[in-house]
């Protein structure tokens, strides 16, 4: 099986039998692949030669393809932003910890609303499905935290968010797609559902485990909006939400900003730009380490009938 | 018949305890944290004033619905809502799943993976930033676009403040924002794909096309399926942030949705009541898109969100 | 089966609904110690105001910059007057609006409640959510209430149309806020005189953009531009009096938009716009876009603070010559100089109901207008950020004056002249600016006649006046209507997307349709109180 898999990845055309029209395709393939890469990363690369380029110059247009007159002086500043070390922490903190929450309840519920033989199932699955589109919008939901006296704390940021209903779906659906033949097996040998689950079913599902868990982690890496409200100690906010304030400060406050001439070495544009590119690496550092899960395959579906 | 019922309910209830039991934490998070606070869509109904909360507040009726169905903006916030969500619909969501299969079918390894690390970089850049730099990218003087536009003859476009040009800017500023992200699902699935279904069409000398088109499609239909039904509701709830920041007064016949009115009236007018009403005009237009999706995909293709 | 589910779902809702709690209200009890007077016998302010230190709650985002109480001048407050602040949100809040009203909702409301604009803390206050300060001011206020008894407009900002004082303004003892600035060395290269009226400013403004005063060889420049391009045509209105808000003409308040001299004004910045007087993309320009233009040596005219005339010591290294001065406003259609913008009180602080000790915060409030506390708002720290001469004269030091911020932006960020109830002197803006700078505030100040006192208060353009509170709704419901409406149509007739003069029957008609008549009438009622209350038109 591994060798398929392995000429599978390779491009789809197992054995070399290999046609014009093969290699013509291939071609076309990469130069669409090439062109996906210039469209993505330019934008990227702009904001990158932006942060080291001289302020000026970014705000009239001129940085294009390359830095002018590059310096550090905007990383240097924002580094220097107040609790940017705490905040930094503080977002791996909720990151970690919160998918692990969030892992929790979802890979339990999904599970349960995943087995045909539970109770009210379809109830059960329209009560989380639902959701997706009612939802009770800000002021209730921070009336709801303030009920359970969980404003500025940690644990509300945690628990507040337990599941999200369209990675929990995905999660169910790739329950559903295991073979229900392991399970009749387990069942026969008096397994409990708990063990079902915990030894036959998780570990089975380590793509999907996997995926659901890098869409947990990045919603939970760039999350602001709650954090920023129900936080109200300094010590204990995220990194998303310090740069959201760069970045609102900068349409407030530069009616009263400092004068940007040829001379300047940073503005607020470009150390937000700076920002950026240090809030992005941890994420492109840990991608890739989870994208070689996929290669074991996923299938999200829709239930039969 | 109601006793058998009954029975066989305990029966069921007996067989399946231990599911409910991993079932109660999401339970009970549901409850607690989507369905109690539900209640305050009530404020639809309601003169609200949020210091006074509810009993303080003046019980209106459909006053607030009516204010919002009779007022001048209603026909152009809904028809504006449902444009971009077909926009949305027609670029948006299919761009991912032939993202991905570009991606599945690329020859060359190393190109493979810089693709796909590339793609889903946008995603981490907050609407803010992104907008800021589309404004800048589209600058009639100093933006690239239209640099390149001029370099090939055309005219610079001061596309900000067209509305035609409304939708287009935002569908593709989505696009590039969340294509990359949004294949990962695609990607995980066709990686699921049986292999001997390959080597088999290749034993029967199908080429490229016709095995996509043939295995990889087909392989991928329940995952469309889902997410789309999970997306159409998505489309419909455009996000205010980046419209706002997007838009100006010229470009309003275009771009002034449901949720970019309910935010004039409810943060910015601090009149809650319309707002709400305004939102749960959205909710209902993604509720019964959603169930028509539901529907029509279970008709044609036998599967279904629920 | 389905049937079932959502029948079950149903009954979900509806048993939580006792469930959800209505925002449990505690009633504030004052402290019932006995107070020390504010002042000394020898009239002096007694200090420190409480013996031992207080701590008391606040919620402020000023710009985005919450309150915080290790500013030094807040420090300082703190060293004399024992009283210390706690800000109820954290220093990474970015958005006032939210916060506020998550604040209310939640019902536990800071003891100490300022915000961005004066109709919220009223409706706030006539809710039961701050205190009235009337009586408190009477007793334990001295300064403030000498200033609202010498200074009516002060006294009447502060008072809301029920008689009720819910918050402490922030003066303003400066009158003129924008003026108008052309580049000099541009003038003279092209041998033009100094525009007088709007007719010769388009004759200037059109040799700007024909004649090449950049001297580059290119069309480029850019005659008239603004950094705040999401409010400029409005102001470019002005030029031909009119604007797309309401005015006072012979005390009736009237539309801009329905009046003839709106049709002037548009035909005009429409011909303005396309012959490229003015900047085209002037609507999403930004903040930057004042540094960008003078720094490239593009923009030739703008309309804007004081701040314009700092480019002169900055930029004649690179472009040498380089002069930004200020002109009188043109005289409109009519000949008729008027500059339309003023400053007004602003916004300032009240005292919430759930505060415990009100009357210590009322005598804090007070200390802020005492020569002392005034001195800290508006100049910071002696010593560090000024220092005073023999003759008593006060001077900002270096480090305010060649900080890399703006003396402003350095001002602010030790806690000086932030969003509170304080008489602000704006000495920063004399004292800190250049040569041309204060020749242009000498030409605005020797011209009273420019400015119309009969005008109610203005915030940001807008209409800032004191509303009946069954008015209040419908009047932001209507213009919610209304301003979005205009605004649309007038960036659509500037860019050329539809024509003004087929438009103009159907438009008015539309803004009928939309209640402007309603408007008017309440706007009438309000300046009709305003004068009323006895004090409109004197100062």
């Amino acid at each position: 099986m591994s060798h398929k898999v392995k000429a599978r990845n390779n491009g789809g055309s197992a054995v070399g039998i290999e046609s014009r029209g093969e290699i013509a395709f291939d071609i076309v393939v990469a130069i669409i692949g090439v062109l996906l890469i210039l469209v993505c990363v330019y934008p990227i690369y702009y904001v990158v030669i932006a942060s080291i380029s001289r302020p000026l110059y970014v705000e009239n247009g001129e940085v294009m393809f390359r830095p002018i007159m590059a310096n550090l002086e905007s990383y240097k500043e924002a580094l220097k932003t107040p609790y940017l070390w705490a905040s930094f922490g503080n977002s791996l903190f909720y990151t970690l910890f919160g998918v692990l929450v969030n892992m929790a309840f979802s890979t339990t519920m999904a599970y349960a609303l995943s087995r045909p033989r539970l109770i009210f199932r379809k109830f059960f699955t329209l009560l989380a499905v639902f959701t997706m589109w009612f939802s009770a919008g800000i002021i209730p939901l921070y009336m709801t935290f303030r009920d359970f006296g969980l404003l500025d704390s940690r644990a509300a940021i945690l628990f507040g968010f337990c599941i999200n209903t369209y990675n929990m779906i995905i999660l169910k659906s790739f329950f559903e797609q295991v073979p229900s033949s392991l399970e009749e097996a387990a069942f026969i040998d008096g397994a409990s559902d708990f063990r079902i689950f915990t030894q036959i079913y998780l570990p089975l599902s380590k793509p999907a485990l996997a995926t659901v868990g890098l869409f947990y982690a990045v919603t939970r890496w760039n999350g602001y909006f709650w954090p920023m409200n129900l936080l109200t100690s300094d010590s204990k906010v995220p990194l998303q939400v310090l740069l959201k304030k760069l970045l609102v400060d900068r349409t407030a406050n530069e009616m009263e900003s400092a004068i940007i001439t040829a001379e300047s070495l940073s503005s607020q544009t470009t150390v937000i730009y700076a920002l950026i590119i240090l809030a992005i690496i941890p994420m492109i550092i840990v991608y890739p380490f989870i994208q070689k899960y996929f290669k074991s395959g996923l299938t999200i579906g829709a239930n039969k009938g | 018949m109601g006793l058998s019922r009954s029975r066989s309910l305990k029966k069921r209830f007996i067989g399946s305890w231990q599911l409910l039991i991993l079932l109660l934490p999401g339970l009970i998070w549901y409850i607690l944290f989507c369905y109690r606070p539900m209640i305050g869509l009530r404020m639809a109904f309601y003169d609200y004033n949020v210091f006074r909360g509810f009993e303080g507040s003046t019980f209106v009726g459909l006053d607030n619905f009516k204010t919002y169905v009779m007022g001048p903006d209603f026909f152009r916030t809904i028809k504006n809502t449902l444009f971009i969500a077909l926009w949305q619909m027609l670029i948006c969501f299919p761009a991912p799943i032939l993202l991905a299969i570009i991606i599945t079918e690329m020859r060359f390894n190393v190109l493979k993976k810089i693709v796909q690390t590339v793609t889903f970089i946008p995603y981490f850049i907050s609407a803010v930033v992104v907008c800021g730099m589309v404004v800048n990218f589209l600058s009639p003087s100093t933006g690239i676009i239209n640099k390149f536009i001029e370099l090939f003859g055309g005219e610079a476009t001061y596309f900000m403040v067209y509305p035609q040009y409304f939708r287009p800017v935002y569908t593709l500023m989505t696009l590039w924002q969340t294509a990359g992200f949004n294949a990962i699902v695609y990607i995980a699935a066709l990686m699921g794909i049986d292999p001997q279904l390959y080597e088999a069409a290749l034993v029967d000398g199908a080429g490229r096309f016709q095995r996509i088109w043939h295995i990889t499609l087909p392989g991928i239909i329940p995952t469309i399926v889902t997410m789309f039904i999970m997306n159409i509701g998505k489309m419909v709830k455009v996000g205010y942030e980046s419209i706002l920041l997007l838009y100006q007064p010229s470009t309003y016949s275009t771009a002034d949705v449901i949720s970019t009115y309910s935010f004039r009236m409810g943060i910015q007018n601090g009149d809650y009541g319309i707002a709400t009403a305004a939102g749960l005009f959205e909710a209902i237009i993604a509720l019964i898109l959603v169930v028509a999706a539901n529907k029509v995909s279970k008709r044609l293709t036998e599967s279904a969100l629920w | 089966m389905k049937k079932t589910a959502f029948i079950l779902l149903l009954a979900l809702i509806a048993l939580s609904m006792p469930v959800m709690a209505g925002g449990s209200k505690e009633s504030s009890a004052s402290a019932a110690a006995p107070q020390t007077p504010t002042l000394n016998e020898d009239g002096t302010f007694h200090l420190p105001i409480t013996d031992k230190k207080t701590e008391f709650s606040i919620f402020l985002n000023f710009n985005n910059m919450p309150f915080d109480p290790n500013w030094k001048v807040w420090q300082k407050l703190e060293e004399l007057t024992n009283i210390r602040f706690k800000s109820v949100i954290s220093q990474s809040n970015s958005n006032e609006d939210e916060a506020y009203n998550l604040m209310l909702s939640s019902g536990n409301l800071a003891d100490v409640i300022g915000y961005v604009n004066a109709s919220d803390l009223e409706k706030l206050g006539r809710d039961g959510g701050l205190l009235p300060l009337n009586d408190l001011i009477d007793e334990y206020a001295p300064h403030i209430k000498a200033l609202m008894d010498s200074n009516p407009a002060f006294k009447q900002y502060a008072t809301s149309t029920d008689g009720n004082i819910y918050f402490i303004p922030k003066n303003q003892t400066l009158k003129f806020a924008e003026f108008w600035f052309i580049r000099g060395d541009w003038l003279e290269k092209l041998g033009l005189e100094v525009p007088t009226t709007v007719d010769e400013l388009y004759d200037v403004l059109t040799a700007f953009r024909n004649e090449d005063p950049n001297g580059n060889g290119l069309k480029d420049e850019i005659p008239l531009f603004d950094r705040a391009g999401w409010k400029m045509p409005d102001e470019y209105l002005y030029l031909w009096d009119t604007s797309i808000e309401f005015y006072v003409r012979d005390g009736k308040i009237v539309y801009e938009p329905l009046e003839e001299n709106f049709k002037t004004g548009v035909r005009n910045l429409v011909k303005w716009y396309q012959e490229g007087l003015i900047d085209p993309e002037i609507f999403t320009r930004g903040p930057k876009g004042r540094d960008t233009l003078l720094a490239a040596n593009l923009g030739g005219m703008t309309h804007d603070w004081i701040s314009a005339v700092d480019y002169n010591t900055k930029l004649p290294a690179t472009i040498p010559g380089f002069k930004m001065i200020g002109i009188a406003p043109p005289a409109d259609q009519n000949g008729v100089v008027k500059e339309r913008t003023m400053r007004y009180p602003g916004v300032g602080w009240g005292i919430s109901t759930q505060c415990k000790d009100p009357v210590t915060v009322m005598k804090f409030m007070d200390f802020l207008f005492t020569e002392t506390g005034s001195n800290l708002m508006n100049w910071g720290l002696e010593g560090e950020s000024y220092t005073v001469d023999e003759n008593g004269n006060k001077q900002f030091t270096d480090a305010v004056l060649k900080s890399d911020q703006t003396p402003v932006g350095y001002l602010r960020s030790i806690g000086a002249l932030y969003r509170v109830g304080m008489n602000q002197t704006g000495e920063y803006e004399i004292v800190s600016t250049n040569d041309e700078g204060k020749a242009v505030i000498d030409l605005y100040e020797s011209h009273p006649e420019w400015y119309d006192m009969t005008q109610p208060p203005y915030a940001d353009g807008e209409l800032d006046m004191k509303y009946f509170p069954e008015d209040e709704i419908r009047y932001e419901r209507i213009m919610g209507q209304i301003q979005p409406y205009v605004e649309e149509k007038l960036q659509g007739w500037i860019l050329g997307t539809s024509d003004f003069d087929a438009d103009y029957d159907s438009f008015i008609k539309e803004l009928h349709t939309r209640g402007i008549d309603e408007a008017i009438e309440i706007n009438q009622r309000a300046y009709d109180y305003y004068i009323e209350s006895g004090l409109g038109s004197s100062n």
